[in-house]
């Protein structure tokens, strides 16, 4: 077992760390924003907001993320006519992707806020958008925070497959620096013991906020 | 800046039209025989959890916690790089000698391993389900504890979970497209395969996402008609 | 349901349909976005000794980096003001699809020019002339391509000269029964292959080859083997009817031929003191000669 090449490489691979919780951030903020709009929307009884969200929302849904990175890397530019970064349609492709996703989190989210509170609400004279804003928003996010932490870990985790189209993200820095010094079993271990970590401090997190609801609720 | 001539006969074109079929009979039995690991796999981490027996717990806990939160495209590498060089010397050489497409008996090992992984958490929901009597009353009967595991609870656990269960073999579905990144040459590697040749990938890309989409919204539908006959009464645990 | 999936990507194809026809289908050439935002986009390759490689420092390096550092100067004189060059990876899989939708501005990586390729992109003149070969470990059974019956070859799966070269010769049973060809992203995974013993050969153009052994942690545990099978000359991919573009590139590199600066940025690479030892065939030679058009 050669550790020395995870040392000698150490600076090259955790800058990708750093790229790799960047576009989390992004993801996560840009996905959960988008999938509000989206969760309310498919909670609408509007037909032309209904319709149209929830096709959005089982599409990207059936699509593999690859696929859907491929598309925004090599063929959206081609249609559009200008090209995209790497690091722009990457992000683009995950919050467009994750945002499906967070929708039906922030659906199962508002249902659960009991319907009282949207009543209560209007009876004293707010407008739909201050009912949502003020009321059931902040209920929904805190019932939601164990789901969303969740899902941040399946975005973290999900980075990695900004690899095919050759982002300088975490694993692909563990991959280019596998090529030249051939030492896959070390490198691999390497790279799965850091996600293994970081994803179990999430994961452990989230188990925690549903458990510290749990009590509150009573 | 950019003219784009679609050119759609490169899906039915010889010898193009078969690659792209070629390639989505690969998603198919690749997905099918990762499920086919999965399923038995994912039961037995299941139940190891749920046993009055700590090791057991233990290391069901461990197998679940490790594959959930390693990227699967991690495992694919690690499976596809490191682990014939961790095997001894002659049964690496005989791999690469007789096994001929090393790739995707490796990318259905990976993908196996990990929904498993996967499915042990939707069966072991299903499992903490069942009311805690059943397992006393069915020992009253006479049944041994397999017995009553056989007879009486796990059919009735995974009766329960088996909107989950759908949803798992989906995403199984959608994680073989990994197996492009170690050569195998399943419905979107041959989308992009198609396109290094004709250069027309929206039309390729756009059949790839057509096949994804038709198959989960297939799987739905039938997965309803499946849940509403199996269902339950009383008793449905639906998608988180 | 299903109706309406079907209906809103009817509409959305509808949408792509018209969307192509109503755009123009000229546009500003390369030449004036690059003097416009001081900005030049060029693809290069990763895992190609010594084309574009990450060396032992993590730095990304290269002889066609500093052909790329030719042109960007170039730009800079031509405009009279700084030109950011900015470097983008490319594989052999993405090579053309990032020029053709515009991502590079030139893609500069050992890149094999073919008429079909000729279809989707446009090519500079050749700069480099190379054929393929087989790499094998040292001692290997293994000398030319009869050989290769039945064994596994590895290939870049971007490679599609190398990929169509291979197809003919088993197609004109020169290897019979044919061999195994398995897929790489690119050439650097293919070298690691070969390594662990996944192929028997890998077969690519020599200059790659070369640059494999080169840099392999023993060299001599490998060799270049079999007679050129195809017929390789580079050139610099360029987008599509970008007739400005094109004679810019094409005049730079005939002045680094002229001058001399294309020889000794060959020899930095190529020549002895170079990261490996590839000198100049006769036919390349008489190439580059042909081609130093006068002013």
């Amino acid at each position: 077992m050669d550790l020395q090449v995870i040392a000698r490489n150490l600076e090259f691979m955790a800058g990708g760390l750093v790229v790799t919780f960047e576009i989390t951030a992004v993801a996560l903020a840009g996905g959960l924003l988008w999938g509000i709009l989206l969760g309310l929307g498919r909670l609408s009884r509007i037909p032309w907001i209904y319709h149209p969200v929830t096709v959005y929302v089982h599409f990207f849904r059936s699509q593999p993320l690859i696929l859907v990175i491929f598309w925004f890397y090599f063929l959206v530019p081609v249609m559009i006519g200008k090209p995209l970064g790497a690091f722009v349609s990457t992000l683009i492709a995950f919050v467009a992707f994750e945002a499906a996703y967070f929708a039906e989190i922030v659906r199962g989210g508002v249902q659960s806020v009991s319907g009282g509170q949207a009543a209560a609400g209007y009876s004293c004279g707010l407008r739909y958008h201050q009912v949502q804003l003020y009321i059931i928003l902040p209920q929904a996010l805190r019932n939601m925070l164990p789901a969303l932490t969740t899902q941040a870990v399946v975005i973290f985790q999900d980075t990695s497959l900004a690899y095919v189209i050759g982002l300088r993200e975490f694993l692909r820095r563990v991959n280019l620096v596998d090529t030249r010094e051939a030492r896959s079993i070390e490198l691999y271990l390497f790279a799965g013991t850091v996600y293994l970590v970081l994803c179990s401090l999430g994961s452990a997190a989230a188990r925690r906020l549903e458990r510290r609801r749990e009590v509150g609720l009573s | 800046m950019l003219h784009y001539d679609f050119d759609w006969s490169v899906l039915w074109r010889h010898p193009y039209g078969k690659m792209l079929l070629q390639g989505v009979w690969t998603t198919v039995h690749l997905s099918l025989l990762a499920w086919a690991i999965a399923l038995p796999v994912g039961v037995a981490i299941a139940l190891c959890r749920i046993m009055p027996c700590r090791p057991a717990r233990l290391v069901g806990g461990a197998y679940v916690e490790t594959l959930r939160n390693i990227p699967l495209l991690v495992q694919l590498f690690f499976w596809y790089f490191a682990v014939p060089s961790l095997l001894p010397g002659k049964t690496e050489r005989w791999l690469y000698a007789n096994v001929r497409d090393l790739s995707y008996v490796l990318g259905v090992l990976a993908l196996g391993t990990y929904t498993a992984a996967r499915v042990a958490e939707a069966v072991r929901s299903g499992l903490l389900a069942v009311p805690a009597g059943q397992f006393r009353a069915a020992l009253s009967t006479g049944l041994s504890p397999a017995g009553t595991y056989r007879h009486v609870i796990l059919p009735y656990a995974l009766r329960v979970v088996i909107p989950l269960l759908s949803t798992e073999f989906l995403t199984c579905f959608k994680n073989s497209s990994l197996a492009m990144t170690i050569g195998v040459m399943e419905t979107t590697g041959m989308a992009n395969y198609i396109d290094s040749f004709t250069f027309h990938g929206l039309e390729t890309t756009t059949a790839a996402s057509l096949v994804y989409l038709l198959t989960s919204l297939s799987v739905i539908v039938l997965m309803s008609r499946i849940e509403s006959k199996m269902r339950i009464p009383g008793m449905i645990a639906r998608e988180r | 349901m299903m109706r309406k999936l079907f209906g809103a990507s009817a509409a959305a194809l509808l949408l792509m349909w018209t969307a192509n026809m109503a755009c123009p289908a000229h546009a500003e050439s390369v030449m004036d976005k690059i003097e416009r935002t001081g900005k030049v986009n060029m693809g290069h390759r990763e895992g190609a000794v010594p084309f574009g490689y990450m060396d032992e420092k993590g730095q990304w390096v290269g002889f066609d980096m500093d052909l790329g550092a030719e042109l960007a100067k170039a730009l800079e004189t031509k405009f009279g003001k700084k030109i950011e060059y900015i470097k983008t990876p490319m594989n052999p899989k993405n090579r053309i699809p990032l020029v053709a939708n515009g991502t590079v501005d030139v893609g500069i990586g050992s890149t094999t020019i073919t008429l079909e390729r000729e279809e989707a992109v446009d090519f500079s003149l050749p700069y480099f002339l190379t054929g393929t070969k087989l790499l094998v470990p040292k001692g290997s059974p293994i000398r030319d391509y009869r050989q290769l019956a039945g064994k596994k070859v590895g290939v870049g799966s971007g490679s599609t000269a190398n990929i169509k070269g291979l197809q003919k010769a088993i197609d004109a049973k020169t290897i019979d029964p044919p061999c195994e060809m398995v897929l790489f992203e690119d050439h650097a995974k293919g070298f690691l292959g070969l390594q662990q013993g996944k192929i028997d050969a890998y077969f690519t153009d020599e200059a790659m080859l070369a640059g494999m052994r080169a840099k392999a942690q023993k060299p001599d545990d490998w060799e270049v083997v079999a007679p050129f099978l195809t017929y390789e000359p580079y050139g610099f991919i360029l987008p599509r009817d970008d007739s400005k573009w094109r004679d810019f590139v094409n005049a730079t590199l005939i002045r680094m031929y002229k001058d001399g600066t294309f020889e000794k940025l060959y020899n930095k690479w190529f020549g002895p003191g170079g990261q490996l030892v590839l000198p100049m065939t006769g036919e390349y030679r008489i190439m580059l000669k042909v081609l130093s058009f006068p002013d």
